[in-house]
């Protein structure tokens, strides 16, 4: 038995010695490789600055070729420049012609392994072109979702229909803040997303797609998805119609405004408090009275939306708010006050 | 009376074998852990080196969060704390500081700092706290809020708190804690991964001995005091491979309460803080874990190893024996308040894996410990024991552990490698041998202790001593 434990113990002191050796010596390594591979970047960073500013390509890809694959792709993504800047898509041009781009290509975004498809899909939302849009699809479907959600920035360089859609199909059934970060980038397409989100706002396939086409459709805020938006405004779901009343504060028109007028009477204390919201967005004096309301509702979130909206209609709404102190009402007096003695930045930050 | 020592030899052997294969299984579960931490490790740290905070940063996607910043006497280091939070990285984030009734200048010097000015309360209060003096928000930092309040203890300062808030998520901080200024975008990953998230967890790290520069740390180092530097691997086993293993397990019990994250209408549903609690991150992530699967509400508490708070742990023994006393003791009242979870069909795998670990594994632990030492010691006195099985109680009792602080040193040395010199990862891999020899000892006595006073029903929190962060 001792002789067992003696055994077992030298042993495994000689391992982890070993491991201690050679952990320190990776140390060594690590730090003489980070050295070199600063310098690398460095080279190659200069040398990509200097075709950014006209000079020869020819250079910046024979370099490419000779750098690891990890220092081209943070090379090229600090120096990315906005999709359609003429010098950036000359070196990216020519950047898809090197042997980095077909290691890219065949070793990184169709990997077996996630996280060589996540280092993939980042380094191809800056190169792309719409001949990726196929690559594009599949990445943003991917099972891992960080492999999705570094696969949504090539959007801004490639996108064509079918791929919107798999973004908003993806995006629907996604928790919210995947959700929500999938939105911001698909309204940042502006245009290409209308068409889409006319129609699918017409024939939804439920009414929880419903609630979430609404939300984008105020954040894309495009006229042409107004006449859409106001059709729902009646909707049975109040979800819908709160998203419809959160809407309509990006739409600032007659008609927006008439609405939000009619939703903030709403018999879902949701709707009414987004619309005191919007209604605080939209302005025009006809909101006063009705927001005077909502700061007696029974709701105090209702009463604190309205009372900030006030505070946003200048000196009628402000008149409003002192009023509504002094008067007999003791939680909308409260909620006036608050609103009165909050600072202009205090203010902002409730609408941020 | 021949048949007394033969009786006592045949006792003798018999818990020392008992207590021999308990240590055996106990450490040999943190060793699955270890096993079960690096798949998840490894996940999260190929994350981080692809991951763009700054884009996260300009999205509106990511979920406000209101931190929590409960404060009693804290005047010298109040409005540095609060400073530092408002600074934090992260897209919508708000400051409710909650003065939990100071008798020293904490109110004046956030007043003057802060420039600040009184507002009717604006929110129905949720949740029953002491009596609120008054709110106030700061010409100066719109997103800040202090709740001056009655003094009722943390767990109700945090009560205050979370009735104040407006965001969704809420995390709750320590004024003495520094967070990393990326910390709390890092913390919402899971988020980002989709998953549903009640809560999460992220790393504790040992501020003593670093290099602090204006509340953020520059340079982490190992602590030239035996006592604090001895608790590094202390953590990193505990959060590097302790709750990273129990993701994949069935789920956290612990959110550290120095910083950790909460999806608010769930606390707001359980009832907020226990108060009277002494250790109340365990507390209320048991009752946050019974609440959700109750409700049948899928649901996950993942530990994220790479957000990252620094504190100062106790460096004189008084104060550890204290910390860690009132840890231990939490911890009892907690399990035995609990004991209906335990094999619980209806709680899954937290009633059959997480919550009997914590009872049979963390709970009894120190008095199994001290037993093997007892027993040992009289076995081997009266020559019941040869030295071969007093050596496989201490192999498999102190060695066992050893290694797995070892391998929690080689895991933060082959991934995040925060300590940068080579002089710290061989330090702390001393501090991992040394560990055994009196450090042990010494937290198996303040955990019996802490046993001790929870069967007492002891409900105070101790002074706990702290000599503050040397800046420079």
């Amino acid at each position: 038995m001792s002789t067992f434990l003696i055994v077992v113990a030298v042993l495994q002191s000689a391992f982890l010695f070993g491991t201690f050796i050679l952990l320190v010596i990776r140390r060594q390594v690590d730090r003489a490789n980070l050295r070199r591979r600063g310098q690398e970047h460095q080279h190659l960073a200069d040398l990509v600055r200097g075709a950014l500013e006209g000079g020869a390509l020819e250079r910046v890809l024979d370099e490419v070729d000779r750098t690891h694959f990890d220092t081209v792709a943070g090379v090229l993504y600090r120096q990315a420049r906005t999709p359609g800047d003429p010098d950036w898509e000359r070196l990216i041009r020519g950047v898809r012609s090197t042997r980095w781009y077909r290691n890219l290509r065949t070793r990184y975004v169709s990997s077996r392994f996630w996280w060589r498809r996540l280092v993939g899909a980042r380094a191809l939302t800056i190169v792309a072109t719409m001949e990726d849009v196929d690559i594009a699809r599949a990445l943003v479907a991917d099972h891992h979702p960080a492999v999705k959600l570094a696969a949504i920035g090539i959007l801004a360089r490639a996108h064509d229909g079918p791929l919107v859609e798999t973004v908003l199909n993806e995006a629907i059934a996604s928790k919210r803040v995947v959700r929500g970060y999938m939105f911001d980038s698909l309204t940042a397409l502006g245009g290409t997303l209308t068409p889409i989100l006319e129609d699918r706002l017409t024939h939804p396939r439920s009414v929880f797609e419903l609630r979430d086409l609404i939300r984008l459709a105020g954040t894309v805020a495009d006229p042409e998805l107004l006449d859409e938006v106001m059709a729902l405004r009646t909707h049975e779901d109040p979800e819908v119609r709160g998203g419809v009343a959160r809407t309509l504060g990006s739409y600032p028109g007659a008609d927006a405004r008439d609405a939000l007028l009619v939703l903030v009477c709403d018999d879902a204390w949701q709707v009414r408090t987004r619309a005191a919201i919007a209604l605080g967005a939209v302005g025009g004096a006809d909101a006063v009275e009705p927001l005077s309301v909502a700061l007696r509702d029974r709701n105090w979130w209702v009463r604190l939306r309205a009372a900030i909206a006030l505070r946003r209609l200048g000196d009628a709404g402000h008149n409003r708010l002192e009023t509504a102190r002094d008067g007999d009402d003791r939680f909308a007096a409260e909620m006036a006050s608050y609103a009165l003695g909050l600072t202009e930045a205090a203010v902002q930050d409730y609408l941020g | 009376m021949d048949w007394v020592y033969p009786l006592v030899a045949r006792m003798v052997v018999f818990v020392d074998d008992a207590v021999i294969w308990y240590f055996l299984l106990v450490n040999s579960f943190y060793a699955l852990l270890l096993i079960l931490s690096i798949p998840e490790l490894w996940k999260h740290w190929k994350i981080t080196r692809q991951e763009d905070l700054e884009l996260y940063l300009g999205s509106e996607a990511l979920t406000p969060i209101t931190i929590l910043i409960p404060a009693h006497d804290m005047e010298a280091s109040i409005t540095d704390s609060v400073a530092a939070q408002l600074a934090l990285e992260y897209p919508h984030h708000e400051v409710v500081v909650v003065n939990d009734g100071s008798i020293d200048g904490t109110m004046a010097r956030l007043r003057e700092a802060f420039e600040l000015y009184e507002v009717p309360p604006a929110f129905p209060a949720k949740l029953e706290t002491k009596p609120v003096r008054a709110y106030y928000r700061s010409h100066r930092e719109p997103r800040l809020l202090v709740v001056d309040k009655e003094n009722g203890g943390k767990a109700d300062a945090l009560n205050a708190g979370l009735n104040a808030g407006r965001y969704p998520l809420v995390v709750a901080v320590d004024a003495d804690t520094i967070v990393a200024h990326d910390a709390l975008l890092r913390l919402a990953r899971p988020f980002l991964l989709g998953e549903n998230v009640a809560a999460a967890g992220g790393t504790i790290r040992v501020a003593n001995g670093c290099r602090i520069e204006g509340s953020r740390v520059v340079e982490a180092r190992v602590p030239s005091s035996f006592l604090a530097a001895v608790q590094v691997p202390e953590y990193l086993r505990a959060f590097l491979f302790g709750r990273l293993g129990w993701n994949k397990l069935g789920g956290n019990l612990i959110v550290s309460g120095a910083f950790g994250l909460f999806q608010r209408h769930y606390l707001l549903a359980i009832g907020g803080y226990t108060t009277g609690n002494v250790v109340e991150d365990l507390d209320l992530v048991v009752r946050l874990h019974r609440h959700l699967r109750a409700e049948g509400i899928p649901y996950r508490i993942p530990f994220v190893p790479d957000p990252v708070a620094w504190t100062e742990v106790p460096s004189d023994l008084r104060t550890h024996a204290r910390q860690r006393e009132r840890w231990h003791r939490g911890l009892v009242v907690t399990m035995l308040s609990n004991l209906n979870l335990l094999f619980n069909r209806k709680f899954g795998r937290i009633a059959f894996v997480t919550a009997p670990f914590f009872f049979f594994g963390e709970m009894i632990a120190p008095v199994l410990e001290l037993l093997g030492y007892v027993v040992t010691l009289l076995g081997a006195t009266m020559g019941i024991l040869n030295v071969e099985m007093a050596l496989l109680f201490l192999v498999v009792a102190l060695g066992y552990q050893m290694l797995l602080s070892i391998w929690a040193v080689i895991l933060e040395e082959t991934t995040f490698r925060v300590y940068g010199r080579v002089s710290d990862f061989l330090r702390l891999v001393w501090y991992s041998l040394m560990e055994p020899f009196g450090y042990r000892q010494l937290t198996v006595f303040w955990r019996l202790w802490g046993f001790w006073n929870a069967l007492r029903g002891l409900t105070h929190w101790g002074e706990m001593r702290r000599r503050g962060f040397t800046e420079g």
